[in-house]
């Protein structure tokens, strides 16, 4: 486990997060939620199906905006800023590994992993060196060229993730990512990510399942229902 | 520059995953450019030879009508013409046509004279004597006929006449050069069986061209069986002909292009579960709507714009070097009277821009236009799966 460092990376004052807001099936997702997030701790957002943790975990990555309330990346206030400027953000300091991997199954494995370089100024050689490494260190290069469509569950679970580093994010955020996955591909994902938090990365989890929250990496606990937080705990 | 030239090669990327799906639209959308293109360089190249056919024609043809038909003019009635202010010369001109039931075409017979400015000789000379003629080029290829050789033609009293051919021609326009055999004026008159003093119709060359209207008012008072035809007239008949022609060919066509419309319109709108699961994962990895909207726009671009070119391609092969067989039945309606004719290549720019504006441009705006809904979404929608 890493020692969290002194400023936050992340700072979420007081924020709501209200769906069909005014119409009948309004929904309060997230209450008021107010909470940091430190250099090199790995957080675990916690709570059942509906109680807001994704809500605030896209939140926390730039992914939506509150409808109330502040978000602070470093120093930047993110909540009213333009969609580019929060994709540049979201771009430059957060890798998300999704609950359905949500891989394009007719790209290469390569080309899924590259996803989120083609929008940036990189030249094409220093993308290639990225992608490069990104599948090298998920062990997945003799796969590169296979279409993500037709290699393993274990070989996507990887692939997703050489996604969400590709980038070299600060964050990364992992939303239920042991959800669809056996005991064997959990354990092997929780070592992946136990590693990159070794060598310095941030990382969100958001789940319900014990085998991520009562890993030995997990440094704080916040668990959410109804939209706050009702508990807070550090192991 | 950089990120747009990345953004488009993942749409080429991104384009390839399907392959199918898209040369099937592609094989559509060039046959309908084809199409429309075909008619457009065809009718452009007949109106353009015929305009071409008129560049060394007189000013003012005169011919005299009877009872609604076009009958010899008198030789005589070119005197009095000739003594109208402004203008400048009256020929007769002898001509008409011939059958030659062997390769079943109508050969057009042409007295030497006014209109010849526009032949290039290839080869030998014009003819100076009775016994001598010269033939056009399509004439030539089709009889297997040169300098040197003879042509047998069937007159006016059904008699096989006998040439010699001493010179071979052509034209700037395949219309005029194709089915033209020229010969003395005396022989054309005596093989077309004009009588003495008479000519098929009289060539009046007018000084100044804002004066023609008025000589032909002139020509008409003097002469009232008389019927003067200006150049402008007929190049403006050609044109109706031609145009009212293309529309008709394009209305027939309408059918096909509103299924094409319909069939992009379709395929553009009805953004598929897949399609808007995969612009919202790139939202999700970091494109911004601008991004996803800019992928879309190649993709339209890439799609409409090979159609394009690949539709070109087939039409200007079509036309220029088949010589159009699917349309010329039934655009080229006089076809008929010549043995075989070959459009001249010429593209104007205008028409390439026009056809172009009108296929890609509605194309990438129905391709980008139901994006942007997909695109706008949140990525946290993704993220919810």
């Amino acid at each position: 486990m890493t020692a969290a460092a002194e400023s936050p990376l992340v700072r979420v004052e007081d924020v709501t997060k209200i769906y069909h807001l005014g119409a009948p099936d309004e929904v309060r997702a997230v209450r008021g939620i107010s909470m940091t997030v430190s250099r090199g701790e790995v957080l675990v957002i916690e709570g059942p199906s509906g109680s807001g943790k994704t809500s605030l975990l896209t939140i926390i990555g730039c992914m939506s905006r509150p409808t109330s309330g502040q978000v602070l990346v470093g120093d930047r206030r993110v909540s009213r800023l333009s969609e580019t400027a929060l994709t540049s953000i979201r771009r430059e300091t957060f890798g998300f590994i999704f609950q359905h991997l949500h891989l394009i199954p007719d790209l290469t494995v390569k080309d899924n992993v590259m996803l989120p370089l083609f929008p940036t100024r990189m030249t094409v050689p220093e993308m290639e060196d990225r992608v490069d490494r990104a599948i090298r260190s998920m062990r997945i290069d003799h796969r590169r060229s296979a279409r993500a469509g037709r290699i393993s569950g274990g070989e996507q679970q990887r692939t997703a993730i050489a996604r969400a580093l590709v980038n070299e994010p600060t964050i990364v955020i992992a939303d239920e990512p042991t959800a669809h996955l056996d005991s064997e591909l959990s354990a092997e994902l929780l070592d992946i990510l136990a590693e990159l938090n070794r060598a310095g990365t941030t990382i969100i989890f958001a789940t319900h399942d014990p085998r991520v929250i009562e890993h030995p990496i997990v440094s704080r606990r916040l668990v959410v229902r109804d939209g706050i937080i009702v508990e807070k705990t550090s192991p | 520059m950089r990120r747009h030239l990345k953004i488009l090669d993942f749409a080429l990327a991104s384009l390839q995953r399907r392959p199918f799906k898209n040369w099937a639209i592609i094989a559509v959308y060039a046959f309908t450019v084809a199409v429309v293109a075909s008619v457009l360089f065809l009718t452009q190249s007949i109106r353009r030879e015929a305009a071409q056919l008129f560049v060394g024609a007189p000013e003012l043809t005169v011919q005299r009508m009877v009872g609604g038909r076009h009958v010899p003019i008198d030789i005589g009635v070119g005197e009095t013409i000739a003594a109208f202010p402004s203008v400048v010369g009256v020929e007769p001109r002898f001509w008409g046509y011939t059958y030659d039931a062997v390769t079943e075409s109508t050969i057009t017979i042409m007295g030497a004279g006014p209109g010849m400015a526009t032949i290039d000789l290839v080869e030998g000379r014009l003819p100076t004597r009775p016994t001598e003629s010269a033939i056009g080029a399509g004439v030539a290829a089709m009889w297997g006929a040169e300098v040197g050789g003879e042509v047998i033609l069937v007159d006016a009293a059904t008699t096989g006449v006998l040439y010699e051919v001493v010179g071979t021609f052509e034209s700037p326009s395949d219309i005029l050069t194709n089915d033209l055999v020229v010969m003395t004026a005396e022989e054309a008159a005596l093989f077309l069986g004009l009588p003495e003093g008479k000519a098929t119709d009289l060539a009046v060359r007018v000084a100044n061209d804002n004066e023609i209207d008025t000589i032909a008012a002139k020509v008409k008072r003097a002469f009232p069986d008389s019927r003067p035809i200006t150049r402008s007239e007929v190049l403006r008949t050609y044109d109706a002909v031609f145009h009212w022609r293309s529309g008709m060919m394009l209305a027939v066509f309408s059918g096909g292009l509103i299924a094409f419309v319909i069939l992009a319109w379709d395929k553009a709108t009805g953004l598929s579960a897949e399609e808007r699961r995969e612009i919202g994962i790139l939202k999700a990895v970091g494109w911004d709507t601008g991004d996803v909207l800019e992928l879309k726009m190649w993709e339209g671009v890439v799609i409409s714009s090979t159609s394009l070119i690949l539709g070109l391609i087939t039409a200007m092969v079509h036309v220029f070097v088949l010589g159009a067989p699917l349309l010329t039945p039934m655009l080229r309606g006089w076809s008929v009277l010549f043995p075989e004719l070959h459009p001249t290549p010429h593209v104007d720019p205008y028409l390439l821009f026009a056809i172009g504006f009108l296929t890609v441009v509605p194309y990438v705006a129905a391709t980008v236009a139901p994006s942007w809904k997909a695109a706008v979404t949140d990525p946290d929608e993704v993220v919810r799966g």
